[in-house]
């Protein structure tokens, strides 16, 4: 009898216990968060685009609706039609090792970064950009991460101005300290662990055995984490998968041969298939819920154009498609593709990225930026594309869009979420619709009451 | 905004069946139904007309750029929708356009006579919908765009057993706001950066000036602060490890500076730590017993005494009685917030407790007021739902203040929160 109470006892304990665990609190301070990723950290790389927003910051941000936002900037000004932009700088700002984060020094960092088409000057509270050609689209590029601000210490390491400092980086671990003078208040998390260049199934593994409380899970690990009940955070379709040419081919230097393979591939059943319909079937570079207009591209084959622009081209010689072979999702893209070009005559094979003689890759680029313009551009310069104007308007960034396509080096297949994986501890977790990460406002529940998700 | 009232009706014309117990109470709440049936139908026949009209001016404006390409004529038109526009809402756009173009000189008819074929699609991006008519003539495609600002709908008010809570929308802004209080007419704001006044103009609240706040630290993540009127200047502003004293001798002005002053909660006052969120748990004035940290006090009036709930950093409810101290059962605190204030209102014990609910930052959050009738807390109202989480929670006077987050629009807002007795 007393057996039974005390058994009563204990599951009474734990049942209440786990109800405890659900109730809000403000954020709660301390604890280790630690993530897996699988993007490359090169060790000379001072300052990674993984780390900007958390380590290093940029002068205008964009927030989550499109709008820029004051960074280590609070407002800005152009005139001459955008030849010349003068900033104002966030006043009291250090970097990490408490060197102040004055004009001079982002004039000294943005000269770190070589070949900018401006000429910037530091005035008393900023700094004034100056070009011979209006750049109207300015503040919005400023917020790339290529723009991020650092500043060497007299030690050699470079240091930024975010939320988080770096304290050390063993091999592809990259360990970050709380920054209590942050200047926009200290975040809830004491120490940010991200280990790097882990493939999807470390990072599986990792997140099984509790070794890691965050994790990013391809297309393929979707549907499993579902059935698995795991906490998942799927951002928009923001990652674009494209064909990239990348031959000196005589043949492929002609349009209408590139054009003919892009009106042969079925998109929809790349994405039906190999995706099992996860994120949705592009033809642009940009997303639809980003622009509006991406429906205006049309996605669907047309065989028999196909076959009279591959006709008009005459002699094709054995084309290679590469894929990443360490992606075998990268392989089924191409081998279906290299299927498409079959129907339409053109003999292509599905090789990897390391074979000599690659005519077409496949390339996954994820959405630089939430604003449009920005990240048109940043698409464009990332698929070697023609170069685009930045007037910001939909008009004309529709105008731009189609004709960096309308030569057929780059062509769009899918949008994909990029998909998160989190434990239940983790709570305020918030993801850039385009998917970035966001640690300064996560907190954690103790190990021992996070049964329960919030 | 239309969807919205139709909830609404279906909730009052429910709430009616259920707490009419004879009769006589059914004919009478028969006829406020009745009554209550009409006015709403009368809204949701004029809402369709209110809500065409954010939508006029740029359906016009796409119907003349439509028109100017194709020039007066016959044209075949077709739209469709992939946004979130309402059905209702696409029927009005679809008509203005239409009216417009007839009103061009374009005539709509069918595939024979064309001489142009128009589709409009009504998209959406993550600013705003984007409206795009593709009007193809011969070979020729031409695009035109039209951007669209989104609009919000209220959400429908809510209805509790026994007591309502009312809110009513103070201000809203980007910046975060940390406090507000109303003093007749006039109203003082603190947000993150400086401390307001408003004056009440034709109902509306305007803003009179704003003065800034100097500090020589940075603040906090999840800031808090406290705006407290005084007696003998306008007002405290209480935020961690700062005190701001605001001053009318000549013209309104603010003078700040670093301090730990304790923030005066109700009846007692207590430390804030300024480097986290919450307050060291050190009380003064008639609290025998430590408490740990917390994050909101609410005191509560008793014949001798006062009890105070605490939310502690621990993650549970505490009352303190000035000499004991006890936790509430989890099982009753679980899906509680923590932040909560006290009230006071003409029903029940005359003082209730808002509490805020369970969730995060991510989540939208609700007010329920309880009461403490024996030991342990009892629901006396329904939810009050805000549009965002609550991110402050403090008691002025015979109202409290909350700030939501609205998870929309990312925008704060303060609003003035109070309970009514049910009739």
């Amino acid at each position: 009898m007393k057996r039974t109470a005390f058994q009563l006892l204990v599951i009474s304990s734990v049942a209440l216990l786990l109800t405890a665990s659900q109730a809000r609190t403000r954020p709660r301070y301390g604890d280790t968060l630690r993530a897996d990723t699988k993007t490359v950290v090169m060790s000379g790389d001072t300052t990674p685009d993984a780390l900007v927003g958390t380590v290093f910051e940029t002068l205008v941000t964009v927030d989550d609706s499109g709008n820029l936002q004051p960074g280590l900037a609070t407002n800005w000004i152009s005139t001459n039609n955008g030849s010349r932009w003068e900033f104002t700088l966030r006043s009291g700002v250090n970097f990490h090792d408490g060197q102040p984060c004055t004009p001079a020094a982002i004039q000294r960092a943005f000269a770190r970064l070589g070949n900018i088409p401006w000429h910037i000057r530091a005035t008393a509270d900023g700094l004034i950009f100056e070009s011979d050609t209006p750049q109207p689209n300015l503040s919005a590029l400023l917020s790339l991460p290529r723009y991020a601000i650092s500043a060497t210490t007299a030690e050699g390491d470079t240091v930024g101005t975010g939320p988080f400092r770096t304290d050390k980086r063993t091999g592809p671990i990259v360990s970050l300290k709380a920054n209590d003078d942050y200047w926009s208040g200290r975040p809830f998390v004491d120490n940010l662990e991200i280990t790097t260049s882990r493939t999807p199934r470390d990072q599986m593994t990792d997140f099984t055995l509790d070794r890691a409380d965050l994790i990013e899970i391809t297309p393929d690990q979707w549907r499993r984490a579902q059935q698995d009940h795991l906490r998942t955070f799927a951002s928009r379709p923001a990652e674009l998968v494209a064909i990239v040419v990348t031959s000196s081919k005589p043949e492929l230097r002609d349009t209408r041969l590139r054009q003919a393979i892009s009106l042969a591939i079925d998109r929809a059943a790349i994405h039906n298939v190999i995706f099992q319909r996860q994120g949705e079937v592009a033809a642009s570079l940009l997303p639809n819920w980003l622009t509006g207009y991406a429906f205006l591209f049309d996605i669907n084959p047309d065989v028999t154009k196909a076959r009279q622009l591959r006709m008009e081209v005459g002699q094709v010689p054995a084309l290679a498609i590469g894929y990443d072979a360490a992606n075998p999702t990268e392989r089924l893209i191409a081998e279906r593709v290299a299927l498409n070009a079959h129907d339409i005559g053109v003999n292509m094979q599905a090789v990897p990225n390391t074979t000599p003689g690659i005519d077409l890759r496949i390339r996954s680029v994820a959405l630089p930026s939430l604003d449009p313009a920005t990240a048109l551009n940043g698409l464009i310069d990332e698929l070697a594309l023609m170069p685009a104007t930045s007037s910001p308007t939909p008009e004309s960034l529709y105008a731009n869009e189609r004709a960096a396509l309308q030569t057929y080096s780059a062509i769009p297949l899918v949008f994909l979420p990029r998909t998160t994986a989190l434990k239940d501890r983790i709570r305020n977790w918030t993801a850039s619709p385009n998917g970035e990460w966001h640690f300064e406002n996560v907190w954690l529940v103790p190990h021992s009451r996070a049964e329960v998700r919030p | 905004m239309k969807r919205s009232h139709y909830n609404a009706l279906f909730r009052m014309t429910g709430l009616t069946a259920a707490f009419s117990p004879g009769r006589k109470r059914w004919e009478r709440d028969d006829g406020i139904a009745l009554i209550l049936f009409l006015l709403v139908s009368i809204v949701l026949c004029l809402a369709p007309s209110a809500f065409a009209g954010n939508f006029t001016q740029p359906a016009t404006e796409l119907a003349k750029a439509i028109a100017g390409a194709t020039g007066p004529g016959a044209i075949t038109f077709t739209l469709s929708n992939s946004s979130s526009l309402t059905k209702s809402e696409v029927g009005d756009i679809q008509h203005t356009i239409e009216a417009q173009l007839r009103t061009s000189g374009v005539r709509i008819g069918s595939n024979s006579n064309a001489n142009a074929d128009v589709h409009v699609t009504l998209s959406e991006n993550l600013q705003g919908y984007l409206w795009v008519a593709e009007i193809k003539q011969g070979n020729q495609t031409q695009v035109e765009m039209v951007s669209v600002p989104r609009t919000e709908a209220p959400s429908a008010p809510h209805s509790g057993p026994s007591m309502t809570i009312r809110k009513a929308l103070l201000w809203s802004q980007p910046i975060q706001i940390l406090d507000a209080y109303v003093d007749n007419n006039r109203m003082g704001l603190l947000d993150a950066n400086a401390i307001s006044t408003f004056s009440l103009n034709n109902g509306k609240w305007q803003r009179d000036q704003s003065l800034a706040i100097t500090r020589s630290h940075n603040f906090p993540r999840d800031l808090r602060g406290m705006l407290v009127p005084a007696k003998d200047h306008l007002a405290d502003a209480y935020l961690p490890g700062t005190v701001c004293n605001v001053s009318a001798s000549s013209g309104i002005g603010v003078s700040c500076g670093d301090g730990d002053d304790p923030w005066p909660l109700g009846t007692k006052t207590a430390l804030f730590n300024s480097g986290r969120n919450y307050f060291t748990g050190e009380l003064f004035t008639a609290v025998s017993k430590a408490s740990g940290p917390f994050y909101t006090l609410a005191s509560l009036p008793r014949q001798n005494y006062s009890l105070l709930m605490l939310t502690g950093a621990d993650g549970r409810v505490h009352l303190n009685d000035g000499v004991n101290e006890r936790v509430i059962p989890a099982s009753t605190t679980a899906d509680w917030g923590s932040d909560i204030a006290a009230v006071k209102s003409p029903c029940g014990a005359g003082t209730q407790v808002l509490v805020t609910n369970a969730g995060d930052d991510t989540s939208t959050d609700s007010l329920r007021a309880y009461e403490i009738p024996d030991r342990d807390p009892v629901q006396v109202s329904a939810p009050a739902d805000f549009p965002g989480p609550i991110t402050a929670l403090w008691t002025h006077g015979d109202s409290v203040t909350a700030v939501a987050r609205n998870l929309r629009t990312g925008s704060y807002e303060a609003y003035s929160v109070s309970v009514a007795c049910n009739q």
